[in-house]
């Protein structure tokens, strides 16, 4: 029996998908269900080198995974093309309901779960990047959808800042809205992916830090969700002002924009962005109720961050506690 | 070689010696090759026979893909997940509700007792793949399991090697044994359920044993793994970092 040998290598696996640029550059996305992480890296201008699971070596990122294992509630050749068409002969399907006569797939119907799958090839994928692998990331895109509307659309993260709401993974669910209205709830999953993770998450964190500063790479947070208000006032944030922040950020305008900073979170807000008003760029400003509220429901979701910090106290790192928000008494 | 049909095409003949993986796995792990047909990377056109003729409930969608059913349960809980404890790797495992501690006495008798189920199974697969795209950090995977259906997702999920590299492939860095159907032995410390996801870092090991679902609903039902709560890739290339 082979054995493998602990801390052979200095490889970072990291629950997050891939893309590259036509000029090469690589972004990884972070983010839990329901953030767009899938959505916004299957960018036509971009080849995807993997839907999941990378690692971050000394050479760059790499795919660990030979294919996709996609959710499939809803999917139609309209919305998803990319995967509507990858199932076919050689992929497989999980719980979903069929014609009994055609055969066909029938997408919508839940009636044995939710939570249907289908798995196939990633070459079935027509823009992937085969082999699935890429340079060093140029940036870093961690995707949260905060339904309290407090978090700005994008903000630049410091390396400190990246360790936080790494080890954080923060991200909202809104009960079923049918019944009036629900409060939001707050779910925390370190390194975006908890249930996975074998080693201490600041582990992760650090190493993560120390790669994003080794290969000068960029960290943004952007805020997928409510701006303006909290999701039982206001609107989600528009898929195409998110897609305008990404591709300032992939051109390269949003790293030399002028920023402000923003409070309680200390989080730096570009002044402007092409293709998106800017009034959206700052939560207080947008917000549509008073002043106070907003104070109250920022520094309320700040609570529940610090909350969730102190269960990782013990090992977490100086600087990642430094980058935690500062709520003033 | 027994369970054979002489007229399927590709059918063992009684005289064929053992090949390499048979014999692999008989040292390993204790594979019964004289009761058991093993076939290795299977292609797609022969795994969708072998599911369709032996594994209940498999069906072929109008686009032509394999579909397969789990009935009303579907989803995995992750404190399914047990980790053993052994000096090799306990002081880099973060211990708490996410990482569930075996013994190695216990995943033992569970390793057991998915090897006696699969050697009960007339039929097994292989499927070695690899873990990772980058040739220098790539692991080699193999997969055992007794159901055509989870070594075509797994065909699907790991990275295919090419005809030479299959060849070449020599020892896996990690097995995957998938005891599906099985219930894990609740007797034993630390195991709270009959479903059961249990890796060895000191082996390189990861059973999959999961029971068949309630048989009073879907007599014929055979359960499939969900693998998208406590995922493979994760497990193994968590072991990366170590």
């Amino acid at each position: 029996m082979h054995y493998l040998q602990p801390k052979q290598y200095k490889v970072l696996s990291l629950h997050s998908s891939a893309n590259e640029g036509p000029d090469g550059d690589v972004s990884l996305f972070f983010g839990l269900s329901g953030t767009g992480k899938t959505t916004l890296s299957a960018d036509p201008k971009r080849q995807l080198i993997g839907d999941d699971e990378h690692c971050w070596s000394d050479t760059g990122v790499f795919n660990i995974e030979g294919g996709c294992y996609a959710k499939c509630i809803d999917l139609s050749a309209e919305k998803e093309p990319e995967i509507f068409n990858a199932i076919r002969f050689g992929s497989v399907l999980e719980n979903v309901v069929l014609d009994e006569q055609s055969r066909l797939v029938d997408y919508s119907d839940d009636f044995l779960t939710e939570n249907t799958r289908c798995a196939y090839p990633i070459d079935y994928i027509p823009n992937a990047k085969i082999p699935c692998i890429g340079g060093h990331p140029k940036n870093l895109i961690l995707l949260t959808c905060d339904a309290f509307g407090v978090l700005p659309p994008v903000s630049k993260l410091t390396p400190d800042q990246v360790m936080f709401h790494f080890l954080m993974g923060y991200t909202t669910k809104i009960p079923g809205t049918e019944d009036g209205i629900l409060e939001p709830q707050a779910t925390f999953s370190a390194c975006f992916g908890a249930p996975f993770l074998v080693l201490h998450p600041q582990k992760y964190a650090t190493m993560l830090a120390e790669k994003m500063s080794q290969h000068q790479t960029n960290a943004w947070l952007i805020n997928t969700g409510w701006v303006g208000g909290s999701a039982k006032s206001a609107k989600r944030c528009p898929l195409k002002y998110t897609r305008a922040i990404l591709d300032a950020i992939h051109s390269g305008a949003l790293a030399n924009a002028e920023y402000e900073t923003f409070e309680v979170f200390n989080l730096h807000i570009p002044k402007a962005i092409e293709g998106v008003p800017d009034e959206l760029l700052h939560p207080r400003r947008a917000w549509q109720g008073t002043d106070a509220e907003f104070t109250t429901a920022l520094h309320s979701v700040a609570k529940m961050f610090n909350d969730n910090l102190e269960l990782y106290k013990d090992q977490a790192s100086a600087e990642t506690i430094a980058a935690a928000p500062v709520v003033p008494n | 070689m027994v369970n054979f049909n002489p007229h399927r095409p590709g059918s063992p003949r009684p005289a064929t010696p053992h090949t390499k993986v048979e014999e692999e796995l008989h040292e390993m792990a204790g594979i019964d090759y004289d009761k058991v047909s093993i076939q290795r990377n299977p292609s797609v056109a022969v795994l969708y026979e072998e599911a369709l003729n032996h594994e209940y409930g498999t069906v072929i969608s109008s686009a032509g893909a394999l579909c397969a059913y789990s009935g009303k349960k579907t989803g995995r809980s992750p404190k399914d997940k047990r980790i053993v404890d052994e000096e090799t790797s306990n002081e880099d495992i973060w211990w708490g509700p996410i990482n569930t501690k075996i013994s190695e006495r216990v995943f033992l008798i569970n390793r057991e007792r998915a090897i006696d189920y699969l050697n009960t199974r007339p039929r097994l697969y292989v499927f070695d793949g690899y873990a990772g795209w980058d040739p220098k950090y790539r692991k080699k995977i193999r997969v055992v399991a007794s159901r055509a259906y989870h070594i075509l997702f797994m065909r699907n999920m790991l990275i295919r090697p090419t005809e030479e590299e299959l060849e070449n492939f020599g020892t896996p860095d990690f097995t995957i044994f998938n005891a599906g159907e099985f219930p894990a032995n609740r007797y034993t410390t630390g195991m709270t359920s009959t479903t059961s996801v249990a890796l060895n870092f000191k082996v390189n090991i990861v059973l999959f044993i999961i029971p068949r679902f309630p048989l009073t609903i879907f007599p014929d039902q055979i359960a499939f793994v969900n693998y998208s709560v406590v995922k493979w890739s994760s497990l193994v290339l968590s072991m990366l970092v170590k």
